[in-house]
């Protein structure tokens, strides 16, 4: 509580809320990437192949399936693998895009929040002065006035931003999405020219 | 568990576990706050810088020695303050040096703490005795323009034109010269007024300066030093200054006082004006000459003076002097305002019927 009551009030009530709730989101996010992606090889491997039935690819199996039902040559193909695309970008891009923004937004408001938290200093500062306060005791008044706030909320943001970007774009997620993308382009492949040979799939699977 | 944090297709409940991320993340950083922070609260300590420049001192023989402190009791129907010298004895040490005077102070400039602007010591040396003469400064200048009074939070005071002014205080200031050594001196409204007499407000805790508490800052070593020995001490304290202290940490249960700290040429103002006042009373036959100065105790009312467009400073006025109750003629003596006609600023104060 110590520290909650610590960051609320060197942030400011608002800019400290806002914070918060971008960071529940950003981790939200994060937790339904993590979700996709932690079947999917890492690091420097090589990407299996056949890729048959990988648990990576379980929530897009039917899709695979409506695609291995649909004729060869005909638009319903070409339809169900843009299908397959669009349902990856719904259930995995979409949060790579939505938390890059998170990270923009929050440059955006511990930009707003340094503007907001240095008129509160200045003006806490230029009325002390004015009523001829101490100086010890106008810095002090400054500092718990805005200056906190205006210096709190820049430095948050950078170190969010910075920790989040570093995240999205290391081996762990970056790298398991785009080997993810590999993947179902891949098994497209493998549905399309095996056809509707279920039986060779599940032998392969289980090999 | 695995049934609490994931769904029966193997899918993880993302929204309870990024809740519990969340929340394990708040206990992380709370525990590395309470961690990381001292186990003593910090107390920030503020040294204060003055301005002050050497001064010309006058020759050690006719400089004036301060005397040991000498505790002065409280009398009981005494207004709000008693002066109190304070000070180790300073017979081995250099004499004390006078701190640079103040220039007049400039529009939009008040009196406060710790602005000094270069001087020259004009005080004359304490020892030198001046005759009974009670006139020792000029009237106000001819042509004065003495402004209106208005009430303030110091009480009432008086404001006045930019030349008028300057010229009362450097009266006032020159009221210094007549001070011939420590007297029992009380000022009556000093918790209004301080601030212009340039004085500077700090609570001792076991006898050691604690906090300034014109704004709650801790007093360091030495920062008093500039200071003259003489302060005044103030009766009462948590009555007075019940927000300050509080702020401090200090409760009446603690060995807690507040003194007035003032400058050397504002203490020998003060003090000359008591000294003119007691020869008044015994040319005038109120006290008997033979009193001893040691005996008396004199009470008195700081007025504010300031400037149109921003300055101000105050002067003390002594009122009545209490006498042994031994002495023929009664205890309590008045000072009649009359008796500083001759000094410009009480003139003034006169002239615009706040003094009576």
């Amino acid at each position: 509580m110590g520290f909650l009551k610590w960051f609320l009030q060197n942030f400011g009530m608002f800019f400290g809320g806002l914070f918060l709730v971008y960071i529940y989101m950003i981790l939200r996010r994060l937790t339904v990437l993590y979700d996709f992606l932690r079947h999917v090889q890492a690091g420097e491997e090589q990407t299996r192949m056949p890729v048959g039935r990988d648990p990576a690819l379980a929530f897009l199996s039917p899709f695979f399936d409506r695609l291995r039902t649909a004729k060869g040559g005909s638009p319903a193909v070409e339809a169900v693998i843009d299908a397959i695309w669009s349902e990856v970008d719904c259930r995995i891009s979409v949060h790579f895009t939505a938390i890059n923004g998170y990270i923009n937004t929050l440059v955006l408001v511990g930009f707003a929040g340094t503007i907001f938290g240095s008129i509160g200093a200045f003006n806490e500062m230029f009325q002390g002065l004015a009523k001829g306060r101490a100086a010890s005791r106008v810095f002090i008044d400054s500092w718990n006035l805005g200056l906190s706030t205006a210096l709190y909320t820049s430095l948050g943001a950078a170190a969010i931003g910075g920790f989040a970007v570093t995240l999205l774009y290391s081996r762990f997620l970056m790298t398991r999405a785009k080997r993810l993308e590999t993947m179902i382009g891949l098994r497209i492949v493998e549905v399309l020219e095996k056809g509707d040979t279920c039986q060779e799939e599940n032998n392969e699977a289980v090999s | 568990m695995r049934r609490f944090l994931t769904h029966a297709d193997g899918r993880l409940k993302s929204g309870r576990i990024a809740f519990l991320l969340f929340v394990g993340l708040i206990v992380c950083f709370s525990l590395a706050y309470r961690f990381a922070r001292p186990v003593d609260r910090v107390m920030v300590a503020v040294t204060h810088m003055f301005n002050a420049q050497p001064v010309k001192t006058a020759p050690e023989a006719a400089r004036p020695q301060e005397k040991p402190a000498k505790p002065v009791e409280a009398k009981p129907a005494a207004p709000e303050l008693r002066q109190e010298r304070s000070g180790p004895p300073v017979e081995n040490k250099p004499a004390k040096r006078e701190s640079g005077e103040q220039a007049v102070p400039r529009t939009g400039e008040s009196l406060d703490k710790g602005k000094m602007d270069k001087g020259k010591n004009r005080s004359r040396p304490a020892s030198a005795k001046k005759p009974a003469n009670i006139t020792t400064a000029p009237a106000a200048p001819p042509g004065t323009v003495l402004s209106e009074k208005e009430k303030t939070d110091e009480g009432v005071s008086l404001t006045l034109e930019g030349k008028a002014y300057e010229s009362i205080y450097r009266q006032w200031r020159e009221a210094g010269g007549n001070n011939r050594g420590a007297l029992s001196l009380r000022i009556e409204n000093l918790r209004e007024v301080y601030p212009l007499l340039q004085m500077k407000a700090v609570a001792t805790l076991n006898g050691k300066p604690y906090v300034d508490l014109s704004d709650g800052s801790r007093v360091a070593e030495g920062a008093l030093e500039s200071y003259s020995s003489t302060r005044f001490l103030v009766s009462d304290p948590f009555e007075k200054w019940p927000d300050a202290l509080a702020r401090a940490g200090l409760v009446p249960s603690m060995r807690v006082e507040v003194w007035y700290y003032t400058y050397d040429f504002i203490r020998n103002a003060i003090y000359g004006r008591a000294w003119q006042a007691i020869d008044c009373a015994i040319q005038g036959g109120l006290i008997p000459a033979e009193t001893d100065p040691a005996s008396m105790d004199l009470l008195g009312r700081a007025y504010a003076v300031k400037r149109k467009g921003g300055g101000g400073f105050a002067v003390f006025v002594p009122i009545r002097v209490d006498l042994p109750g031994d002495l023929p003629g009664g205890r309590t003596v008045r000072i009649d305002p009359s008796c500083f006609a001759g000094n410009g600023d009480v003139a003034a104060l006169i002239a615009a019927g706040i003094l009576r």
